[in-house]
């Protein structure tokens, strides 16, 4: 009825405003088309003249409030609907005003309405959605009941639709009310069986059919595979790297048969079938991984992306629901921050998506998606373009403007600059034109007007219209520029920046260059940066553009290190070499894409160091003396092992490790270049390629050619081999992967831990730190390290409070110890807490799922280290982790004097 | 006079092999292909030095010395970096066991302790007289090495 009411009124004007006197009777349609044009500036200005005019007239009350509540002038609106009284509109449209700030309340004013419209379906509907929001879902699904019988089943419209859906989606989270959430979603689909809820239903039905079937899978979680199945997965995961997936399909069901509670499998299973394109299969596998290892963040992530992905934004709040959830598991992750940023923009969340950007920057304020993240944040935070100043008045009118018009521009300017009244203002602005259409300082001013309402169409109009009686005015082109960019026209946007820096405006280069960095054409915005530096003396832009120069630099220098860093530095080739630009990526590259790829390229490196090197190529120097010498069969056998002449060889043995180098890098979605690009490499593929070359005249029957020059190859060869080669790949395999332990590592982990919402509110124990020597170091990677602390700490300290209370007391301890016979250190890391409850090295490492240690137990594992629950003195029990002490090499290379021949202690 | 007699300690071929084709006009060399098997041959031979291989991935699990169930403590229960870590390590439990049945003869490891300083330090006073050389070392650093160790 209500609508009925609005729409008889819309459409009769007059009728509403015939009881008005001949002057406020015009003004009060004028009100109403304002209102019906959503001019609600001009709206409101009008209702606020007629009700001071005849206050007893509810209907310019009830306009005004509703022009304010436009206008965002809640209190406003609210106090004009409240002296309304019991009128039905007042109230329905108060409900509708606080209903996201007080649902309760609003809850309580559609109840009043469903008295005052007795029969009335629609006030059921909203107190539903009100109740929703109020999370009181008991009357929300009553309210709901109440209209369905009211309007009827079959007449239900879409909004009791999304209602019922939001009602499944809440009773879905709870394992007592699944059925209930199942039986709202099939009536959903019976409702609307062809149109987009119907299908929304449905794929929420075979969704929660999955959970199901995995969560029944994930009673008494997960289990870890068997040393050989573990082999198996391996050669699956290598089946789907090489884009065998037909093989890898078929053998990982064999696996799934054997495992069929193994996450890692389920895992692979996922990223098989998304390698498929086969979605829901994917879906399906990861979410059984989740339900078995609810812990591990990978595939919580790998979900999380296909939910993004695959479900055309329907589905990012689930998507930012996972990756938030693995950030809290693996806080060392990132770049999920960026991506979680992003999800958040559309899900139209943009407070949450600047504090992502800003955690992002305050984590890694050096990483590879910083300058991303400051983008983001710059868009995020990018307020109203500042209009550009106002011309002073003159004393006279301008030439060819009229003194009327002319004065109605100064009384603007008054409303605006000295009263603040920007609705006045612009009528007085409107006259001026209307009296001088190509009075540019009116025109002007009214884009500025425009500019704050914010009408960044009508602000642009007025400003072309500006530029066109008068061009040169670079404010105004530059502000043009901004309001085209914000319209998101930027390639317009950037001709009228490059027009405004013509014509002198300092800003306008500071504005290219922002434009260059978010389209990453990083170069050309250092230059422009560069130029705006040399021109600009200060300014509202100044402090910005200095922050991107440093996020640019700081890009600069993560790229150059990428591409000259790792080995390359150890040969000490020229990094203009390096630069030239060739595709695919170096060893180095990879690395710092894909730390966690190290374990596997060390091995490698290793295995050429001492299956290839060693013992083989070691002995040029010795066969180039024989050569010399006339000694021909030992240099010939050499080249026989060397060649594999007759049986496996040195050089095919090489060759093979550089193509697995290849394969492994394909895995992480990495192409290497190793033959051009890497400075390693490409010396030692060329060293082979010349032994070859050099091993094809010595033997295997006799030895052809000039001996000496020979020699001299051999030598060479085993300088660039045994030397330089072999130095660099230890220094690649050593020097990578080391974390010197310090005490700010040790207090920011904890800090981090201290910062999770999950302790808002918590008396935390501030826990004892203690570091045996500063600087310990650790084979381990930062990243890894810290999650491993993080997770142990955050574990310790919520079972020391929840069974501890105020007496919870958490200690980490770090320390060395040595091994006798072997000579290796290892670094001890001890979590220790008060808590009573026990634990042993049976639980925790059976992956013990339910208390967070699942990663820990899998760091542990990657990172070759121990862990086990020890006795710990001041404390009931600690948690121990072992691992691998680094050394820090002295001089590459020296023979030192202490391995001169170590005498027995006389 | 007589070549000295190196004991060569490796689970393959390759050092038996190279040092013989490059060095077998200064020693004479014989090989054992496990730490057991090396005890026997120190228990009944006479032997100027050792040379010593660090890494014995190619012998049986049963024959590498060590406790393998102290070994899979060490890795939280796994066999499987027990055995590798056994394996990597194999050359320090037969130096040990060497030394612990009263073998004092000079050893030249062939390891690359340049990158463990620490370590080195330690097993130098252990297990002394004692000396190593890198994986790139040539047959002529060997030669110069092994003359020492079987003079000491």
């Amino acid at each position: 009825m209500l609508l009925l009411l609005a729409t008889l009124a819309q459409a009769e004007p007059s009728l509403e405003c015939a009881a008005l006197d001949p002057l406020t009777g015009p003004l009060c349609e004028q009100a109403i088309e304002h209102a019906e044009a959503e001019r609600w500036n001009k709206a409101a200005a009008a209702w606020k003249i007629v009700r001071e005019r005849d206050h007893s007239f509810d209907r310019a009350t009830l306009g005004l409030a509703r022009a304010r509540a436009k206008q965002g002038m809640s209190a406003e609106a609210e106090s004009l609907y409240r002296s309304l009284g019991l009128q039905s509109d007042a109230i329905e449209e108060l409900a509708q005003l606080i209903e996201e700030s007080r649902p309760a309340e609003a809850m309580g004013l559609y109840k009043q309405l469903q008295t005052l419209e007795l029969g009335e379906a629609r006030p059921y509907l909203q107190e539903a959605g009100a109740a929703l929001k109020a999370e009181d879902l008991v009357r929300c699904q009553r309210s709901l009941e109440r209209f369905l019988e009211l309007e009827g089943f079959e007449m239900a419209p879409e909004e009791s639709l999304t209602l019922m859906l939001a009602i499944a989606g809440v009773l879905r989270q709870d394992p007592e009310k699944r059925e209930e959430a199942r039986s709202w979603l099939q009536r959903v689909e019976q409702m609307d069986p062809e149109g987009p809820m119907g299908l929304q239903a449905g794929e929420r039905l075979d969704r929660m059919a999955v959970e199901d079937s995995a969560s029944q899978l994930a009673v008494g979680g997960g289990e870890a595979l068997l040393p050989q199945q573990r082999d198996q997965l391996e050669e699956i995961r290598s089946d789907l790297a090489a884009g065998r997936l037909p093989r890898a399909e078929r053998e990982i069901r064999a696996l799934l048969d054997e495992a069929p509670r193994s996450p890692e499998a389920w895992a692979t299973a996922g990223d098989i079938a998304r390698g498929q394109d086969d979605s829901p299969g994917a879906e399906t596998a990861w979410l059984t991984a989740i339900a078995l290892d609810p812990e591990e963040a990978t595939w919580r992530v790998r979900y999380g992306r296909l939910l993004a992905e695959d479900y055309a934004g329907r589905r990012n709040k689930e998507a930012a629901a996972e990756l938030e959830r693995a950030l809290t598991l693996r806080p060392s992750w990132t770049g999920l921050y960026v991506e979680l940023a992003q999800l958040r923009i559309a899900l139209g969340d943009f407070e949450g998506a600047k504090q992502a950007s800003r955690d992002y920057l305050r984590v890694d304020p050096g990483g590879e998606l910083a300058l991303r993240a400051e983008q983001l944040l710059g868009d995020l935070e990018r307020e109203t373009p500042e209009p550009p100043a106002l011309e002073t008045l003159l004393a006279k009118p301008p030439e060819g403007i009229s003194t009327e018009a002319w004065e109605a521009f100064k009384r603007a300017k008054v409303y605006l600059e000295d009263r603040d009244d920007d609705e006045t203002a612009r009528v007085e602005a409107e006259q001026a034109l209307s009296l001088a259409p190509d009075y540019v300082d009116a025109l002007n001013l009214l884009a500025h007007l425009q500019l704050r309402e914010p009408d960044l169409d009508g602000a642009l109009k007025s400003y072309q219209r500006s530029l066109e009686v008068r061009p040169d005015q670079p404010q105004i082109v530059l502000a043009v520029g901004y309001s085209l960019q914000d319209l998101g026209r930027e390639k317009e946007a950037a001709q009228r920046f490059e027009q405004a820096a013509d014509l002198g405006a300092e800003d306008a280069i500071y504005a290219l260059a922002q434009l260059a960095a978010d389209r990453g054409d990083w170069r050309q915005a250092r230059q422009l940066l560069s130029d705006y530096f040399a021109q600009a003396s200060g300014g509202q832009n100044y402090t910005k553009a200095t922050a991107l120069a440093e996020a640019l630099e700081r890009r600069h220098r993560l790229e150059l290190a990428a591409i000259v860093g790792g080995a390359s530095l150890a040969l000490g080739l020229p990094g203009a070499w390096l630069l030239a630009r060739r595709s695919g990526s170096t060893l180095a590259e990879l690395l710092a894409r894909h730390p966690e790829a190290y374990r596997d390229v060390a091995s490698i490196l290793s295995a050429i160091r001492h299956e290839v090197l060693k013992h083989n190529t070691t002995v040029l120097p010795a066969a180039a003396e024989a050569l010399e010498a006339g000694r021909d069969q030992p240099v010939i056998e050499a080249f026989d092992h060397l060649l594999g002449r007759g049986k496996d060889g040195v050089c095919p043995k090489y060759w093979g490790y550089v193509t697995e180098l290849d394969a492994l890098a394909k895995r992480y979605g990495v192409r290497l270049n190793l033959e051009r690009r890497d400075p390693l490499f490409s010396r030692m593929n060329q060293a082979f390629r010349d032994l070859e070359k050099v091993g094809s005249s010595l033997g295997p029957q006799e030895i052809d050619g000039d001996r000496d020059r020979h020699a001299q190859t051999l030598r060479a060869l085993s300088l660039v081999l045994n030397q330089d080669s072999y130095l660099a790949l230890g220094r690649l395999i050593r020097e990578v992967c080391v974390l010197p332990i310090s005490q700010d590592f040790l207090s920011e982990c904890w800090q981090q831990v201290a910062q999770e919402p999950a302790f808002a509110g918590k008396a935390l124990p501030e826990p004892e730190l203690h570091l045996g020597e500063p600087g310990i170091p650790v084979r381990a990677f930062k990243r890894e390290m810290s999650d491993l602390l993080v997770n142990l700490l955050r574990n310790a300290a919520q079972v020391a409070i929840e069974e501890r209370g105020e007496q919870a007391r958490l200690g980490l301890f770090v320390d060395e110890e040595f091994d006798e016979i072997t000579g290796l250190e290892r670094v001890v890391f001890a979590v220790a807490d008060n808590a009573l409850s026990k634990l042993s090295d049976d639980m925790i490492r059976g992956r013990y799922i339910a208390r967070g240690l699942g990663i820990v137990v899998e760091l542990v594992r990657r990172n070759s280290g121990q862990i086990r629950v020890e006795a710990w003195p001041g404390y009931e029990k600690a948690i121990v982790v072992r691992l691998p002490r680094a050394e820090v090499a002295e001089a590459p290379g020296t023979d030192s004097v202490a391995n001169a021949m170590v005498e027995e202690e006389a | 006079m007589s070549n000295a007699r190196v004991l060569v300690i490796e689970d393959g071929r390759e050092y038996s092999e190279s040092l013989g084709r490059f060095l077998s006009h200064a020693f004479d060399f014989v090989r054992a292909g496990d730490g057991n098997e090396a005890m026997t041959l120190l228990g009944t031979e006479r032997f100027d030095a050792v040379f010593l291989d660090m890494r014995f991935d190619r012998v049986e699990p049963e024959q590498l010395l060590g406790d393998m169930e102290a070994a899979a403590e060490r890795f939280s229960g796994d066999r499987e970096q027990a055995l590798r870590f056994l394996e990597n390590n194999q050359g320090a439990y037969i130096l040990a066991a060497l030394r612990k049945a009263g073998h004092q003869l000079g050893v030249v490891w062939s390891y690359d302790f340049d990158g463990e300083p620490r370590r080195w330090k330690h097993m130098a006073k252990t297990y002394a007289p004692l000396t190593y050389l890198s994986d790139n070392a040539s047959p002529q650093d060997i030669q110069q090495r092994l003359t020492q160790a079987a003079q000491s």
